[in-house]
């Protein structure tokens, strides 16, 4: 195998195979990534954890030598991203090992045969559908804050993707709270059909549709997602699991409602935030009349007082939340004012941004 | 301050697709066997031996095929004839602690009416209670003797390892699993009702929540004070 590449054509690719392939294996092959070039001059390279696959094509390689071989992921990303801006490489085998030379540098990797490299099986989409880079941008990012973190309750270490004909959706709930995020693009003759994405293999996802604006084609099978974006394409296994009926949380115009500036109330939290608990930084917020009074204490009888206006016709209520909770939604949500709605003081609060139709929040509150 | 959880379990449906047969197989068979014309059937067992599971599941199977059904829990409804007005239109109706209605003239006479109504319309009636139609003594004779003829079945409480199964589906709908040592040593030592066990579990899934942890032997110990 012999070929010659610009630095910037395999850079990006490199980068986000790296994000792929852990860094600690106890199969020494699944720290490569599997390079293939045909003296078409197309190259494709792919890495995997197991869980899930990335590849990508490049064209117009000048390609010597066609051949396939598998050598470590990160140590090619390391190499590629420290050579200079408008490099050219050359990569050619030399027995059981790798050799590139730029310039004046040369590298010599270890290489294992791509028999033993393990290739993702295709399973057939049952639902397809096209977005923007920018939709499906906003459907990972306004609620992926709240999956959760190594649950015991497994399927909530992931994003729950549903497409009906109605809608494309995108929801994730640690059990405290819940992020919510519609698109009215539904597909059209979809059964409903959910798969929670793992948590990963969202953040890897993410970085895939960054960059340019574009399109992005998914593909979701019974137990697999497939995202080709341009010269990409990640696969991933679903979490096998039922997700929680989110549904039934979410509170259907609760009667009780206030409003208030997104950012004064984020900053006054930031700053109540100080004198909270580290282990449970809960905030008491005091509603009186048309003033919000947010009341942290920490176990040194320490207190911080912070007073937001906010637009709210009751009586008088006393609300205890996680703080974090309400900076994570504030950070979340369009709008520069937020709603808070909830049936009664004390359950569950509906968090939305006003005028800002696709996402909702759902934030249980502490017990004062 | 305690950190609050959203109300994700507050109410699983009950249907046959989560119940647990147990001994119960041929009276599941008679639920979901279609009938020509009218049909009586009597559930009778002691409490949490799953009549009221049934019952719902039966109509919730019958909704599936298009049918239209009432439920009635007669011991948590108003005890007014007026209640059960129009039910005999319904496809099928189930009465659901039928004992709490009987004796007083005025209900029995309404209970008549629902039944003489659905002969007429050739639809179901689907009867629960504690006891056998033979056991209960009735206000109005006729009633009496027609829901003594309808078809009678027991329905048989799980044994020790259909509560398991119980227990274990329900868990693995939330998340969890109960592993076999775990059960054993929660069987050990509480009340074995299927309601006291589900109660257990309630409090065992919050506490789980609540410290991110799984069902274990420790958790036991320490959330049910063994």
């Amino acid at each position: 195998m012999k070929f010659t590449i610009d630095r910037e054509a395999l850079l990006r690719p490199l980068q986000l195979i790296a994000g792929v392939v852990e860094r600690r294996q106890t199969m020494p092959i699944l720290s490569n990534a599997c390079v293939r070039v045909s003296e078409d001059g197309g190259l494709t390279i792919a890495g995997t954890d197991l869980s899930m696959e990335l590849v990508a094509h490049v064209d117009s390689v000048d390609v010597a030598v066609g051949g396939e071989i598998t050598t470590s992921a990160h140590k090619l990303a390391d190499i590629w991203r420290s050579l200079p801006e408008g490099a050219k490489i050359s990569f050619e085998t030399d027995g059981e090992q790798a050799v590139m030379r730029s310039g004046r540098s040369r590298f010599t990797l270890a290489t294992l045969p791509v028999n033993d490299y393990p290739s993702g099986d295709q399973a057939a989409g049952t639902v397809e559908f096209t977005l923007t880079t920018e939709d499906a941008c906003e459907l990972i990012d306004r609620v992926s804050f709240a999956m959760a973190q190594q649950d015991v309750r497994y399927f909530l270490n992931g994003m729950l993707l549903e497409v009906t004909s109605e809608h494309v959706r995108s929801v994730s709930t640690d059990g405290h709270r819940l992020a919510q995020c519609t698109l009215d693009k539904g597909v059209e003759g979809a059964q409903r059909h959910q798969a929670i994405v793992p948590r990963k293999t969202v953040v890897e996802l993410r970085r895939l549709l960054d960059g340019e604006e574009g399109e992005a084609q998914f593909s979701l099978s019974e137990n697999q997602i497939r995202v080709a974006r341009g010269a990409f394409s990640l696969t991933g296994k679903l979490i096998d699991g039922r997700f929680p009926d989110y549904e039934r949380v979410i509170p259907r115009d609760p009667p009780l409602s206030l409003s208030g500036d997104k950012n004064t109330l984020n900053q006054a939290l930031q700053r109540a935030r100080i004198l909270t608990n580290e282990k449970f930084p809960g905030v008491k917020l005091m509603i009186e009349g048309e003033q919000m009074t947010i009341v942290a204490n920490n176990p040194e009888q320490e207190e911080a007082r912070e007073e937001v206006p906010v637009a709210y016709e009751g009586d008088n209520m006393q609300l205890g939340f996680n703080v974090g909770y309400l900076q994570d939604v504030l950070r979340a949500v369009g709008s520069e004012t937020i709603r808070i709605s909830m049936a009664e003081p004390g359950s569950s609060a509906l968090m939305e941004g006003e005028g800002d139709e696709s996402a909702l929040y759902v934030v249980m509150p502490m017990k004062i | 301050m305690n950190q609050q959880l959203l109300p994700f379990t507050a109410q699983e449906g009950r249907t046959f697709a989560n119940y647990v047969v147990g001994g119960n197989g041929d009276l599941v068979d008679r639920l979901v066997r279609p009938d020509d014309g009218f049909a009586a059937l009597w559930l009778w067992g002691p409490p949490a031996s799953g009549k009221s599971h049934l019952a719902h599941a039966a109509c919730h199977w019958q909704v599936g095929r298009g049918a239209k059904v009432a439920y009635v829990p007669l011991a948590s409804t108003p005890e007014d004839p007026e209640v059960l007005h129009g039910l005999a239109g319904y496809d099928l109706v189930a009465l659901d602690d039928l004992q709490h209605w009987l004796g007083r003239l005025e209900l029995e006479r309404a209970l008549m009416g629902l039944y003489q109504g659905l002969v007429a319309r050739g639809h179901r009636l689907l009867v629960v209670a504690q006891r056998p139609a033979a056991a209960l003594g009735f206000a109005l004779d006729d009633l009496g003797s027609r829901l003594r003829a309808a078809s009678s079945w027991e329905v048989r409480e799980l044994d020790d390892a259909g509560k398991g199964l119980v227990l274990a589906d329900r868990a693995r709908r939330r998340g969890l699993e109960v592993p076999p040592p775990v059960l054993d040593f929660w069987f050990a030592r509480r009340e074995r009702t299927l309601s006291r066990l589900l109660d257990d579990f309630e409090r065992l899934d919050r506490a789980a929540w609540n410290e991110q942890r799984r069902l274990t032997v420790p958790l036991l110990k320490k959330v049910l004070d063994l």
